[in-house]
């Protein structure tokens, strides 16, 4: 009866493990496989990866994290050789400094029927410092062909143990199972969060755990004599275990805002640490916390109360000034004059602080805006900063330290905040450069409390063309234009100015409309980003419109039809981020050719997106030989889901095509 | 008290070299179409013996405006022999004035390894400094020794294009008596002095004037004045060498850097003597010894040391089965060889823009190193990075440029196979059938050839949604595209790429009163018309031509006939020439052939505007719309 119960365990235990992948065991069919069998155009695919974290203490050197990674990747064609080369990041802070070893990989191919491996060795292992903060162990495969199996694993020593890279589970390429597994001593808390849109399976249980630790300690008598001691450590771990199956690849599109803010991944951030014999110490938990805790460090709230460096600077700018927003606009326009950014992002400041920053006249993101604010302050207004996460650091769904990587001013009156950014010259009061324009920010105020704060700006960009032109009898046009823009749109045409001069600017401006000549420009208010941007010119086109026959076809829009759908592909996955909303008028005034009558005219028409998120209007008209057109463009939001997708491009294909009517001319 | 002399010495010599830097200084011509003007580019070169080479720099350059601020090269590389022994920067402002002053320790220190490198040991320090006020002027000081004498430093004395140089002043002295050869080039138009003795030579070039940059121009290194210098012996990474024309310097690389270097094991001899048993044709077991090369290995660079020049041992890349360009085909040599072929590993400028090894001028050069195989009479090149290209195509990247190929006996400068214009050709057949309600449908083949097979024999290896992007922007001129299915032949033998596509679009024609118009050229618009060039100031280089031609069937919806056929267009030019027809073949059904020839070569600057003509009504040929009413 015995017997059986431990065979009955025994074939238990033996199932349990049949699933798990094991280093070197790859397996015929593995590498017989000639596609992925849920995405046939796949290159390659991570047919497993594991990742296992887990902690070692030892007496002179403390608490240490060790990371274990096996990947198991397959390359199906040519195009998938890349993926037979694997880089590692390897940090590096303050003299501490993550540490590879253990690299082992194994390629596995198919000869005459038969499983062959070939082992990676030494002199396909590179190690190299990238700069100050981080290096790269970078590892290349021997004798990878179409149907490679790549077996390979490596260990990461960490003395960063409060940090974890993301754990993904979505690449380029299908993965197709993927364990994460985490062991943290009880005496790190972590926060856990996962994104994407693929589920992930989380498990989580506690363990005990014991280690041994060797040491040396003085003898009772306190002599100068010490001897080797070993001592145990018991605690209990958090264990983490995630498993993801068949994860499709991650995919670029066009309009998508950062694609890391899709991919389906894991963050684990410590939250706080609680020692024995040692304080709680809390390092996130909540938004409040992570402003807080950002707010404490010196490079941020010491540098946002130093004063001295500036004063007489600002004193001088806003004196016998009375108006808030006056005196800020003198201070913002000052600033923005004084600092130029030197495009690093953070929300510290860089070692010289905000003095040194000041006096040199170039500085980082958080010494702009952190002297901004603290000007700000110091004229008596209600002004905090406000971090922020740039598109580039994705959308921060979750309080995290590395959430946020830049700072902007705001500034409270009444119920509003507005925003400031002097780290680009043409921006103005909420309008924030494109880079900041990213879901929500956190603002904090002076004793540490924060609230969040919608960065989407509320107004809509306009842009405003109005043209007033006479057709010729060939074909030409012969006109005047003027156009507006405003915020966003106007922030753009000032940066796009910016290094460029006219003339090429000009030139570009002509190819752009097709051959067109522009005479007569003028632009205005480009120095000026308060105002509007408003430009006009002359304009004369040949070839614009279409003689065939004895009849002129014009498109009453001319070279500002939108000639193509921006959506053609056929189904979209991930959200549409027009960054802003948008507003767009186009006022047209066209004057027929002497002998000719306007034989027929498009009708005027109306697109609408559904819940009122966009309209496109289109009216027509004709007066003798005199036709007039208004048009106007609205998209009142500038994120759409996917679920929308279809709308916006039956929209698009709406107007492209409405644009793309022609007035009819003929002959008297 | 000789101290005090040596100090004073050391102060008038700083004194007297502190020049002025103020803006207002620089003369107004250079200030012309420039957006930076290096004030002193100043290099001295003292070659102290066959491996040891010291170069001391200073450059100042004053940056106008932020397109500028990439010409200021504050940076020097180093690696393991190259060794940097003084960097120094300073910013003045407009002035002059000193406002910044950088140490060699200040200069971020990084790895300088390329995207397309896995690894090297380069690394580069450089200055990173964020400007506050334009304009702003740096100057910059280097010094560095190296025992690399094989690449004497050549000069050029304009930077580049929006650049102008205010003073240029190179010195090369050879103090080991070593013979060495110099050549100027593009100097006729240009102020340059000339200083020769037997051991030393120097140039001062003063007030060059910034150059604008042009649409389809010659390039920069045709027109722009520089200097070229090569040491008679010389060295590279622990190898010494010695040549005065190119066919001792292919023996030198031959003896030095690939002699030896092709062992196989007896198992892979066998391997791929076996692989072409049976095989009479020497073409053919040619094709099957590349394509088991490319079958089988992938292009991975590792350069260290004299690794950068010397091919990985054939043995080597057949274990791994990686390797860079000298690798790989190093490997495919050692591979031929075993089956009785001999082939030559040969050296060039590989890139989209045709660069030559210059005939007259010995020194190292090149970038990229591929295969020659003399077979039957005729010469085959493989490209051994690839893993995909066909025995002998060369495309774009390797085309019509001289290029140095290595024998045992020496180097020779050949030419690389050029394709006529008719040779990168293009035949769209398509068969459409349009309806009443706007529609379009049908099927459309693409058989394309030469530099045009370039441009699509790797569809076939992108992902779905990549081939759906492709072709959507490729006939992104209809709107509402939706591709069926798709098709592909690669004839890698006959180098062809056939490309089948089934397209349909709503909305294509457009109704006009009870009126459809469309473009009968559905299949193939060549729009794009060169930028206009204002003031043109040097020749129009058509660099590579090209023949499309094209023959679609259009049916008419049912019940409509043609208002307006086109007029038959015949365009002939010295650039090339356009022609199209359009046919009532039978009721409803129409055809339309067009040929478009454009020819290569090198045209003079009035022509630009000549060429831009012919390419407007190209565009505007290929947009027009017919006129059907029902009947």
């Amino acid at each position: 009866m015995k017997t059986k119960l431990f065979l009955f365990l025994f074939v238990g235990m033996h199932l349990m493990h049949a699933n798990e992948v094991k280093f070197g065991k790859v397996s015929k069919e593995e590498v017989s496989e000639t596609q992925h069998p849920l995405e046939s155009d796949a290159h390659a695919a991570i047919l497993y990866k594991k990742e296992r974290v887990y902690y070692n203490y030892d007496y002179n050197n403390g608490w240490s994290m060790m990371k274990e990674a096996h990947y198991r990747i397959k390359i199906y064609d040519k195009e998938g050789l890349d993926w037979a080369t694997l880089q590692v990041p390897l940090y590096v802070s303050n003299g501490d400094e993550e540490r590879i070893s253990g690299v082992k990989g194994f390629t596995f191919n198919l000869e005459n029927g038969k499983l062959v491996s070939e082992k990676l060795r030494k002199d396909g292992i590179f190690e190299e410092d990238v700069n100050k903060y981080r290096k790269k162990a970078s590892f290349t495969m021997p004798e990878v062909k179409e149907g490679s199996v790549l077996d390979i694993e490596y260990r990461i020593h960490s003395p960063l143990i409060g940090y974890m890279d993301d754990f993904w589970f979505q690449y380029d390429i299908p993965v197709n199972h993927a364990d994460v597994r985490l062991e943290i001593p009880e005496y790190f808390i972590f926060k856990k969060y996962s994104r994407g849109f693929y589920p992930i399976k989380l498990n989580e249980f506690k363990e005990a755990r014991k280690i041994s630790v060797s040491y040396r300690s003085a003898d009772a008598q306190g002599g100068a004599k010490t001897s080797a001691r070993t001592g145990e450590l018991n605690f209990t771990e958090y264990v983490y275990e995630v498993n993801a199956t068949n994860l499709p690849s991650l995919k670029e599109e066009k309009f998508t805002n950062n694609i890391d803010n899709y991919r389906t991944a894991i963050k684990f951030e410590l939250a706080s640490t609680q020692f024995p014999n040692s304080p709680y110490k809390n390092y996130s938990l909540t938004w409040e916390g992570v402003a807080k805790s950002i707010y404490d460090y010196d490079s941020f709230g010491s540098e946002l109360r130093k004063t001295s460096y500036f004063e007489d600077d600002v004193d001088q700018i806003i004196a016998g000034k009375t108006n808030d927003m006056e005196k800020a606009m003198l201070i913002f326009e000052f600033l923005k004059q004084k600092m130029t950014w030197d495009e690093y992002y953070g929300v510290s400041c860089s070692n010289d602080g905000v003095r040194k920053a000041y006096k040199e006249g170039s500085g980082n993101v958080a010494e702009i805006n952190l002297m901004l604010t603290a000007m700000l302050r110091h004229a008596g207004l209600n002004a905090n900063p406000i971090l922020v996460s740039t598109r580039s650091n994705g959308i921060p769904l979750f309080p995290t330290t590395d959430g946020f990587n830049y700072v902007i001013a705001g500034m409270e009156v009444q119920d509003a905040v507005i925003l400031f950014d002097a780290t680009e010259k043409n921006s103005s009061p909420n309008v924030l450069p494109n880079r900041a324009l990213n879901w929500m920010g956190r603002l904090v105020r002076k004793d540490g409390s924060s609230s969040s704060v919608d960065l989407m700006p509320k107004e809509s960009s306009r842009e405003i063309h109005s043209i007033y032109a006479e057709i010729g009898g060939d074909g030409s046009v012969k006109g005047k234009k003027r156009t507006h823009y405003t915020n966003q749109l106007a922030l753009s045409f000032r940066n796009m100015m910016e290094g460029t001069d006219q003339d090429s600017y000009l030139g570009d401006l002509e190819n752009h409309h097709g051959e067109m000549e522009i005479s007569s420009y003028s632009l205005e208010n480009n120095d000026n980003p308060l105002e509007p941007i408003l430009e006009t010119f002359e304009f004369e086109k040949e070839d614009q419109c279409e003689i065939i026959g004895d009849k002129i076809y014009v498109k009453p829009m001319l070279f500002l039809a939108q000639v193509e759908n921006p959506f053609k592909m056929e189904k979209r996955d991930y959200p549409v981020d027009f960054m802003y909303p948008t507003q767009e008028r186009y006022m047209i005034d066209l004057t027929i050719p002497e002998g000719y009558a306007i034989e027929s005219l498009p009708e005027s028409a109306m697109v609408k997106l559904p819940e009122g998120a966009g309209t496109f209007k289109y009216n027509i008209l004709a007066e003798g030989n005199r036709v007039r057109l208004n048009v106007s463009t609205e998209l009142n939001s500038a994120i759409f889901p996917s679920s929308y997708y279809e709308a916006l491009k039956e929209y698009y294909k709406n107007l492209v095509l409405k644009e793309s009517e022609r007035i009819v001319l003929s002959k008297v | 008290m000789r101290l005090l002399a040596k100090y004073l010495l050391i102060a008038t010599f700083h004194f007297s070299f502190s020049q002025d830097y103020s803006y207002t200084l620089i003369p107004d011509e250079l200030l012309t179409n420039a957006d930076a003007v290096v004030r002193l580019d100043r290099m001295n070169v003292v070659v102290t013996a066959q491996d040891f080479m010291r170069i001391t720099s200073k450059r100042v350059v004053t940056v106008l405006n932020e397109n500028g601020d990439g010409d200021v090269h504050a940076y020097a590389f180093y690696d393991k022999s190259t060794k940097i022994t003084d960097l120094e920067a300073r910013i003045l402002n407009k002035h002059g004035e000193e406002i910044k002053k950088i140490k060699k320790k200040d200069f971020i220190d990084q790895s300088a390894v390329d995207g397309g490198t896995l690894y090297s040991d380069s690394r580069v320090l450089y200055l990173r400094y964020t400007p506050t006020d334009y304009p702003y002027t740096v100057e910059f000081t280097k010094e560095y020794t190296t025992p690399n004498t094989a690449f004497a430093p050549s000069w050029n004395f304009l930077d580049g294009y929006r650049v102008s140089t205010e003073k240029s002043e190179f010195a090369f002295s050879m103090e080991c008596g070593i013979p060495f050869r110099h050549k100027e080039s593009n100097f006729e138009s240009y102020p340059i002095e000339l200083n020769a003795t037997d051991t030393e030579i120097s140039y001062v070039g003063t007030n060059l004037e910034a150059i604008e940059t042009e649409p389809l121009s010659p390039s920069f290194v045709e027109f722009a004045p520089n200097v070229k210098i090569a040491l008679d012996r010389f060295h590279l990474e622990g190898v010494d060498g010695s040549a005065k024309n190119w066919e001792e310097f292919g023996q030198w690389i031959n003896d030095e850097l690939i002699s030896g270097r092709d062992y196989l094991d007896p198992g892979t001899i066998a391997k791929v003597q076996q692989l072409v048993q049976n095989v009479d044709d020497p073409q053919e077991k040619i094709r099957k010894v590349y394509e088991y090369v490319q079958d089988n290995t992938r292009y991975i660079s590792v350069q260290l040391g004299i690794g950068g020049w010397m091919p990985i041992s054939a043995e080597e890349v057949d274990r791994v089965k990686y390797g860079d360009c000298k690798g790989l085909t190093n490997y495919t040599k050692a591979l031929l060889k075993a089956v009785g072929i001999e082939s030559y590993y040969t050296v060039l400028f590989a890139g989209r823009h045709k660069r030559d090894f210059d005939t007259e001028f010995t020194s190292m050069q090149g970038n990229h190193a591929f295969l020659n195989v003399p077979v039957d009479g005729k010469e085959l090149w493989l490209e051994c990075t690839s893993q995909i290209t066909p025995v002998n195509h060369l495309g774009m990247f390797t085309d019509d440029r001289n290029v140095l190929k290595i024998t045992p006996t020496g180097g020779e400068i050949v030419r690389t196979r050029t394709y006529t214009d008719e040779e990168n050709y293009q035949l769209t057949k398509a068969e459409y059938f349009t309806e009443a309600n706007g529609s379009v449908k049908g099927k459309v083949r693409i058989v394309s050839k030469g530099t045009q097979y370039d441009q699509k024999f790797r569809q076939p290896s992108k992902t779905k949604l990549e081939q759906e992007e492709f072709y959507k922007s490729y006939w992104s001129y209809i709107n509402n595209l939706s591709l069926g299915e798709i098709n592909f032949n690669n004839d890698k033998k006959e180098i062809s790429f056939l490309e089948e596509v089934d397209i349909n679009a709503e909305n294509y024609l457009s109704n006009t009163d009870g009126k459809l118009l469309f473009a009968p050229n559905l299949g193939n618009r060549n729009t794009h018309i060169p930028e206009r060039s204002r003031n043109r100031e040097r020749e129009l280089v058509i660099s590579r031509g090209y023949l499309d031609e094209d023959e679609f069937t259009i049916h008419l919806p049912k019940d409509y006939k043609v208002e307006t056929l086109l007029e038959p267009i015949l365009l002939e030019t010295k650039f090339g020439s356009y022609e199209v027809k359009l046919e009532s073949k039978e009721p409803e059904v129409l055809v339309y052939n067009r040929r478009l020839l454009i020819k290569s070569g090198r045209y003079s600057k009035e022509d630009y505007k000549l060429y831009r003509d012919f390419r407007k009504q190209v565009a505007r040929y290929d947009n027009s719309r017919i006129i059907l009413t029902k009947s």
